[in-house]
């Protein structure tokens, strides 16, 4: 198995994203639409991992607070998809929070069950799931875990901003993203046939 | 933003979990199809907080995501800094008067002149008269801490200039200060960014409220013009002059006094 460190990505676009939001905070609408582009995409996906299929709602509210407060925010491109990341979870916490008590069948679950069987290839059927059906999986993993490895590989954090992120120390969040990593690796494994039907399958909100 | 961005986010020098898992993860990273009617939400709601002004809004501590001032990754030279400003600070703030002194100085009003405050001072200590103690409950631990200033002016900003002065002294690395007294110059200042012209301003700017004397000598020193006090933390040569005016030689009055009502 792997170390479970994922290296810092420096995201392509980071250096065009710092530049745009620095334009926006200066009221520029047009940077801001790019920068909302740029950032809406991975956040979803970080979001729908988290509360599944309301991920649309909590990233409205989330976008409505990054675009209240971006003038606050300090630092470069990188800097920002943090900043984002933590405003979007927080909403994502509260939303857990609201919903605890109503267990729901998600969207996410819907794709868990639809996941290609293991039958054939696992390689071909890998490249058939679809995003959702990734995040549902991803979103089976213990909170920590799952939130981990949102933030690292879909979000793209470096591990001290993932960190940050999570108000937890760079170590722990780096062994949660490697136990996580490390069981979705044995849960698509070729031999372990079967396992991504996981009918216990559920999002990080039902499981709160 | 390509499809197998996430394999390359493993370290390729490291062993890879599978092909499987990359395949997964390269999957769960694939962008999301957006939403036009919530891109138009978020850019609603982006003018509007134009409108009200909101991006002059200063930025908070969870705001900052500069590198080097991640939590927990302080460089060296930072911490170093900050030690050395809170050590500086303290300093201040207790030469100030702000922090009371744990030496009993209620007690002993006449401590000789650049010693520890709390040692013996025969020639000045010689039969202690009732008006020593009478003075002391104003210049006790914490006492009366606002009647104070000689000048009238309220302690407060005494302190707030000792700590500006302290800021000063450790200017450019004073961001990183994590002490209460950075706190609280942060936000009377209104903001980490605003701190510089706010120190320049109180300290620099008004005619009034020099008084580096007050980050000098207890208050019983004899002699008044004995301001160089060799302990004292931070001083640098831009303030001397500035202890020359009229205020310091109000301070050096009104410890004056003291010393008097300790010797009669």
């Amino acid at each position: 198995m792997g170390k479970g460190e994922v290296r810092r990505v420096a995201e392509p676009y980071d250096t065009e994203l710092g530049a745009a939001v620095a334009r926006a905070q200066e009221g520029d609408e047009d940077a801001f639409a790019f920068v909302y582009d740029l950032v809406q995409p991975r956040l979803l996906g970080y979001l729908r991992g988290m509360v599944g299929d309301e991920a649309d709602d909590v990233a409205s509210d989330a976008w409505l607070e990054i675009a209240r407060d971006i003038g606050r925010f300090r630092g470069d491109g990188a800097g920002f998809r943090g900043w984002s990341a933590t405003i979007a979870r927080h909403r994502a916490l509260d939303h857990l929070r609201r919903q605890k008590s109503r267990p729901r069948a998600t969207l996410l679950e819907q794709d868990l069950l639809e996941t290609p069987g293991r039958s054939d290839t696992a390689g071909e059927a890998l490249e058939s799931l679809s995003t959702g059906q990734a995040l549902a999986l991803i979103a089976t993993l213990p909170q920590d875990q799952a939130e981990a490895v949102l933030l690292r590989v879909v979000v793209g954090l470096d591990g001290p901003a993932a960190a940050r992120v999570l108000g937890k120390r760079p170590g722990a969040v780096r062994t949660a993203a490697h136990r996580g990593l490390r069981r979705l690796a044995q849960q698509v494994a070729p031999r372990s046939t079967g396992a991504v039907t996981n009918p216990a399958a559920r999002t990080l909100g039902s499981a709160r | 933003m390509t499809e197998n961005r996430p394999v390359d986010a493993m370290n390729p020098s490291a062993e890879s979990y599978s092909p499987e898992l990359d395949a997964l993860l390269a999957a769960a990273a694939r962008p999301a199809p957006e939403d036009p009617r919530a891109r138009e939400r978020a850019l609603t709601a982006f003018r509007a907080a134009r409108e009200e002004g909101a991006f002059r809004s200063p930025a908070r501590p969870e705001d900052d995501w500069r590198p080097g001032e991640k939590r927990g990754r302080r460089p060296f030279k930072v911490v170093l800094g900050a030690f050395t400003a809170s050590v500086a600070l303290g300093g201040a703030a207790l030469a100030a008067g702000v922090v009371p002194e744990p030496f009993g100085r209620g007690e002993d009003p006449a401590p000789a002149v650049g010693s520890a405050a709390g040692l013996p001072s025969p020639g000045a200590g010689t039969g202690l008269p009732p008006r020593a103690s009478s003075a002391a409950p104003s210049g006790a631990p914490g006492a009366g801490e606002s009647s104070r200033a000689p000048d009238g002016r309220p302690l407060q900003a005494e302190d707030q200039e000792a700590r500006c002065r302290a800021y000063e002294s450790v200017e450019g690395r004073g961001r990183a200060l994590d002490s209460a007294a950075w706190q609280q110059l942060q936000q009377a200042a209104g903001g980490p960014d605003e701190v510089a012209e706010y120190c320049g301003e109180l300290l620099h700017g008004s005619g009034s409220g020099r008084g580096s004397a007050a980050a000098t000598a207890g208050p019983a020193v004899p002699e008044p013009q004995e301001t160089a006090q060799p302990g004292e933390p931070v001083r640098d040569d831009g303030r001397d002059g500035g202890g020359g005016t009229g205020d310091s030689a109000v301070d050096g009055g009104g410890r004056e006094s003291a010393g008097r009502s300790g010797g009669s």
